[in-house]
This record gives structure tokens, C-alpha cells and sequence, in this order.
């Protein structure tokens, strides 16, 4: 017998653009990666590009990893911010994954209101001119303007006002729905200053008749407190709008925090839920920002995260991460503390809390599973030399890298 | 009549003796056998087990004309020595790109067990995993191959990988630029 060498019978397809491996393995092992080193591997050949591409390979890795953790800035665009960027979706180092223009040309203003998920809201020169923006797709749903029918005899009151908003998906439908509260100019002149209105966007429905459908009034009473409504404000979990009673009303400012929620499913306010410190040294806020008392709320995961300051006269400020772990007994349980910078005055920063350990096991929050970003320093650091555009909303980004990624035009 | 029966005798004999044998040849595409225990190949491979129940094992070699002789041998060491610790292939989901299950971690064994191969090695074992749908090991090398791919940049994957780069330079700078947030390492 010859000691050939046998014949290979799968050959190390020295000239074939799929390499050692065959397309379908390769699917298989990419599966695998994180999302992060996936979008990196699309600059190896044209039919891995193709295969990281397809959103088919986008939903099946989403089933099997945790999302990459992501934050949507949404600014300002307008004459001063010179190329209209109206969002950026940065990574955790600041770094920019997407970038969304709104439309050129001699066009008005517009503003990033809210964000949710992979949302936005976006106001075209007033807040009551409204669109919702998919960030994945890039489709666009019109808010219908004006007031809901019930509220047409307040229409002198509020002739000029403003609104916050803040949205979510109702599970049972599917469809989103935006709570917006309106403030009018002319508080003075009338009892009633703020308006409570809900609106449910049936994608089924074009735009151009979806127009014709109408905002709806809340019946049921609204919180007795001052309601402002959108990132720096709100957080919403499920179908649950929570959002802290504002402060800036002198009669509130002894009170203790609170916690008030919207369910935007049977479209009822909660219980207000007392935070677990009082925030009674808010005064001294005039004489050194430092060493007030600042609440933070965050979600993480499902959980209502509600970060504390301490007064802090030292050098090293912290803030104490306090978990509602019992909605209806309004329960409290502070799980971490985490260093800030000393930088991290309230009410210019937004809390972001993500998951950080590694793991998938999310259930847990054992060991280094989270962190707090200051993001406007991340990202004032990582845009050096640029101009800062006037951030107006952030939030955690909820939609899927790979799909972000996969040059899909997004425009409004 | 008679010469008839008598091999129909002797082909049932035949077939008895080898369901009664508790292992399988198997032949690599250049002609090394193998043995293997059979009740593990019918847990571990939904393809050998397929063979088993049809009847179409050779008990002379049963030909693998897919599979070399170095993946093969390592294909039977995965069945031989641990079997026992190993879930029935039949029990888990054969669709593998319907499947949204979580990965499995290998086992600390598994880890060994692909650890000490070449590159070649491991993609010439997790097609025959592949071709015998054994689904378990074809997690293994998966999960293997995907560890030793994570943090390397194009180049590196292409070297590994024998992938001809189709891109023109221009085309190369273009995808930099639209994803220079993930060619950063933080």
C-alpha cells in the first residue's frame, strides 16, 4: 500500500471567501459573540456583513443575550446646534454608535422631549406639536395637536403653556401610549393650571387619520402635588409611569419625597409612595448645592431605583441606591452606595443605572452589577472640542445594536 | 430454497449479534475504524442514533465519509469517556436556529476536552459535531471557537479563518468609520 496522504475530503478552501468554516457553522459561532465584537466583525467580508446584518440573526441573538448597554441623548436641534443632530445613541464610554439628524433645510426647531426603550418624542417648535420617532425602523406617528375634547372650555387658559411627557407600551394592546400633563402660562388667572390628557397611537392607523383621533382627559384626580413629567422626571417599568412629586413649589418644599405612578394600562394614578428620607434640608441648597439632600429615580431592570444623596460636607460625595421592593407597602431597601463625582450637582445630571455583571444573571444584584454614569461628563469627554449641544432628554436605550447598527437610514 | 434459508438464517444471526454487541464501528473518510459504545452514539448523535435504529450500521465500519480520521477519533473520545455525564441529544432541541434558549457553559471536562486542540482541529470537530448532529458537542466547540474570537480585530479573524478579504480599501475605511466605536477596546 502507497502511503499516500489520504484525500482531504473537506479542504481548507484556500480561495473561497467563507474561509474554514462553512456560512452556516459561522452563524452558529457568532451567535455566540457579544454585540459589541459582532458589529466589528461586519468589516471582515462581504457575506459575514450580510449574515450580521440580517435581522433574522438580530432577533435570534437578542433572544440569547442581554441587550448592550446603550443611552440615547436626545438634544436640541435647531440654528445653534448647527447640524440638527437631534439624538445620539452613545455606548457607556460616550462613544457615538448612531447619530439621527432631524430633517434639513429651513425647518423649525425641534426637540427631544422623552425617551423610552428605542422612542422618542420629538416637538416640532412647540410641545404640543408632537411626533414619536422609532429609532429602529425610523417611522414617524403624528400626536394629534390641541386639547382633548373635555378639556375645549379651558381652551383660553391654556391658549399658551407647555408640556412634559412620558410614554410606554401597554402590554394587553401592544400599542404605545403617551401621559402628558400641561402646564399653562396663566396659572395665575384660573384654579385649573394643569391639564392631565392621555393619547394611545394605534400604528394599525395611518398618520394622516390618525390626526382625527383626539388626546383624552384623566378622569380620575390627579396627584395634589406639582407633576412634571419626562426624563429628568419620570421613569416608566411595564405600563407604569413613576415619576417624583416636584419640588420647586414653596409649600412642598418640607414635605418628604414622594413617588407617585400612572398606569397607563387602566389609566389610574397610584398610591403616592413615601421616599425613605425626608428631604428637609433642601433649603440649604442656596448656600452650598453640595449639602442638599438629592433624589435621583432610576429603573434598573424591573426595579424602582430611587438614589439618594446625603448632605456631604467631606470630599467624596456618595449616593445610596434605595430599591422600592414593595410597591403596595411602599418598602424601601437601600442595596448599594455608590461614589459620584463631586461634579454631579443635582438636577443637571439624569441617574442611569445599568447592569454590569457580565454574567446574564440579572435577577441577582450581588457583586459589581451596577453603576452610575454622569453622562454629560462622559460625553462632554468624549466630544472634546466639540460644541455641547443642549441635551433635553436621556434615557437608557432599549432597542437592539445589531439592528441599529445595520445602516438602516433614520431620519424624521 | 435451501441456500436461501440458510443465508436468511445466517443474516439473522448476524443482526442478532450485533444488537446484542454494545458498540459500533465507525470509518473515517480515510479508512481508520473506530469503536465506539453504542448506547452512547445513539444518546450523543441524533444521526448515529438514526443509523442504529434503521439498521444501516456496518458491522465492518460503518462509513463516515464526511469526517477525517483526527476528528473522528476525537468525535469517539467525546462519546467513550463521557457519556454518562451528558444529556440525551434527543432531549434537546434539534432545530438549533429556532432555538432562543440560553447557551449551556460547557463543563469544566468540556473546556479540556476542546482546549488542547489546534484551530484545525477544533473546525474539522465541529463540522463532524454538525454532520452528526450531536448537539452538545456542537455547542462545546461553538462556544470554544466564539471564546477565541472575542476582543480580535477583521485582520486577526481572517487569519484564523482563512477568509479572503472582498472588501475594496475604500469600502474597508467606510465600515471603520461608520463603526469606530466598537473597533475601542474598553
Amino acid at each position: 500500500m502507497a502511503a499516500a496522504e489520504p484525500p482531504r475530503l473537506r479542504p481548507r478552501r484556500e480561495d473561497a471567501p467563507t474561509g474554514a468554516v462553512p456560512l452556516d457553522l459561522v452563524h452558529e459561532i457568532l451567535l455566540r459573540l457579544p454585540a459589541k465584537d459582532l458589529c466589528r466583525l461586519r468589516a471582515v467580508c462581504r457575506p459575514w456583513r450580510a449574515l450580521l446584518s440580517d435581522p433574522l440573526f438580530a432577533a435570534a441573538h437578542a433572544a440569547r443575550h442581554r441587550p448592550y448597554p446603550l443611552i440615547a441623548v436626545g438634544y436640541e436641534a435647531s440654528l445653534a446646534n448647527g447640524d440638527r443632530v437631534l439624538c445620539d445613541i452613545v455606548d457607556l464610554s460616550g462613544r457615538v454608535v448612531k447619530r439621527v439628524h432631524a430633517g434639513s433645510g429651513p425647518a423649525p426647531p425641534e426637540r427631544v422631549m422623552s425617551s423610552h426603550l428605542d422612542h422618542l418624542i420629538v416637538a416640532r417648535e412647540s410641545s404640543l406639536r408632537c411626533h414619536l420617532l422609532n429609532l429602529t425602523t425610523g417611522s414617524v406617528h403624528l400626536l394629534p395637536q390641541g386639547l382633548a375634547p373635555e378639556h375645549a372650555k379651558h381652551r383660553w387658559t391654556f391658549s399658551e403653556c407647555w408640556a412634559s411627557m412620558a410614554f410606554g407600551m401597554v402590554p394587553s394592546t401592544g400599542k404605545y401610549k403617551v401621559l402628558r400633563v400641561l402646564h399653562s402660562f396663566h396659572s395665575g388667572d384660573s384654579p385649573i393650571w394643569k391639564l392631565f390628557e392621555v393619547f394611545t397611537i394605534d400604528g394599525s392607523i395611518s398618520s394622516s387619520s390618525q390626526q382625527a383621533c383626539n388626546w383624552r382627559g384623566i378622569k380620575r384626580d390627579p396627584p395634589a402635588y406639582p407633576v412634571e413629567l419626562g426624563d429628568w422626571y419620570s421613569v416608566v417599568i411595564k405600563h407604569t409611569v413613576y415619576f417624583l412629586l416636584s419640588d420647586y413649589d414653596s409649600d412642598y418644599r418640607d414635605k418628604q419625597g414622594l413617588v407617585a405612578s400612572f398606569d397607563l394600562e387602566t389609566e389610574k394614578w397610584g398610591e403616592s409612595i413615601r421616599a425613605p428620607l425626608s428631604r428637609r434640608d433642601v433649603r440649604s441648597f442656596y448656600i452650598n448645592p453640595l449639602s442638599c439632600f438629592d433624589f435621583k429615580i432610576a429603573v434598573l431592570g424591573e426595579s424602582l431605583v430611587l438614589g439618594c444623596r446625603s448632605p456631604s460636607p467631606g470630599a467624596s460625595p456618595s449616593m445610596d441606591l434605595w430599591f422600592l421592593t414593595d410597591v403596595s407597602k411602599g418598602l424601601w431597601v437601600k442595596q448599594h452606595s455608590i461614589q459620584i463625582s463631586a461634579l454631579h450637582v443635582p438636577h443637571l445630571a439624569q441617574s442611569l443605572l445599568v447592569l454590569n455583571d457580565g454574567t446574564g444573571r440579572v435577577e441577582k444584584h450581588d457583586g459589581n452589577w451596577a453603576f452610575m454614569k454622569n453622562y454629560k461628563q462622559q460625553i462632554k469627554s468624549s466630544t472634546d472640542g466639540q460644541e455641547m449641544k443642549c441635551c433635553t432628554a436621556v434615557g437608557l436605550y432599549g432597542g437592539n445594536v445589531l439592528s441599529l447598527a445595520s445602516g438602516s437610514k433614520v431620519a424624521s | 430454497m435451501e441456500v436461501d434459508k440458510g443465508k436468511g438464517e445466517a443474516e439473522e444471526t448476524r443482526k442478532v449479534a450485533e444488537a446484542d454487541r454494545d458498540t459500533v464501528t465507525l470509518k473515517s473518510s480515510d479508512g481508520k475504524l473506530f469503536e465506539v459504545s453504542k448506547e452512547a452514539a445513539a444518546r450523543l448523535s441524533t444521526v448515529l442514533a438514526g443509523m442504529i435504529a434503521g439498521g444501516s450500521i456496518d458491522d465492518n465500519g460503518t462509513d463516515l465519509k464526511q469526517i477525517g480520521s483526527e476528528a473522528l477519533e476525537n468525535v469517539v473520545d467525546y462519546c467513550n469517556k463521557h457519556a454518562n455525564s451528558i444529556p440525551s441529544a434527543a432531549l434537546i432541541s434539534s432545530s438549533i436556529s429556532f432555538n432562543t434558549a440560553p447557551f449551556k457553559e460547557p463543563e469544566e471536562w468540556e473546556r479540556k476536552f476542546v482546549d488542547r486542540l489546534s484551530h484545525d482541529a477544533l473546525f474539522d470537530l465541529v463540522e463532524a459535531a454538525n454532520f452528526l448532529g450531536m448537539e452538545r458537542l456542537l455547542d462545546v466547540t461553538c462556544h470554544k471557537i466564539s471564546e477565541m474570537m472575542k476582543g480580535k480585530s477583521p485582520d486577526q479573524i481572517r487569519e484564523v479563518f482563512n477568509i479572503k478579504n472582498d472588501y475594496t480599501k475604500e469600502e474597508l475605511e467606510e465600515i471603520r468609520q461608520e463603526l469606530a466605536w466598537a473597533f475601542y477596546d474598553d
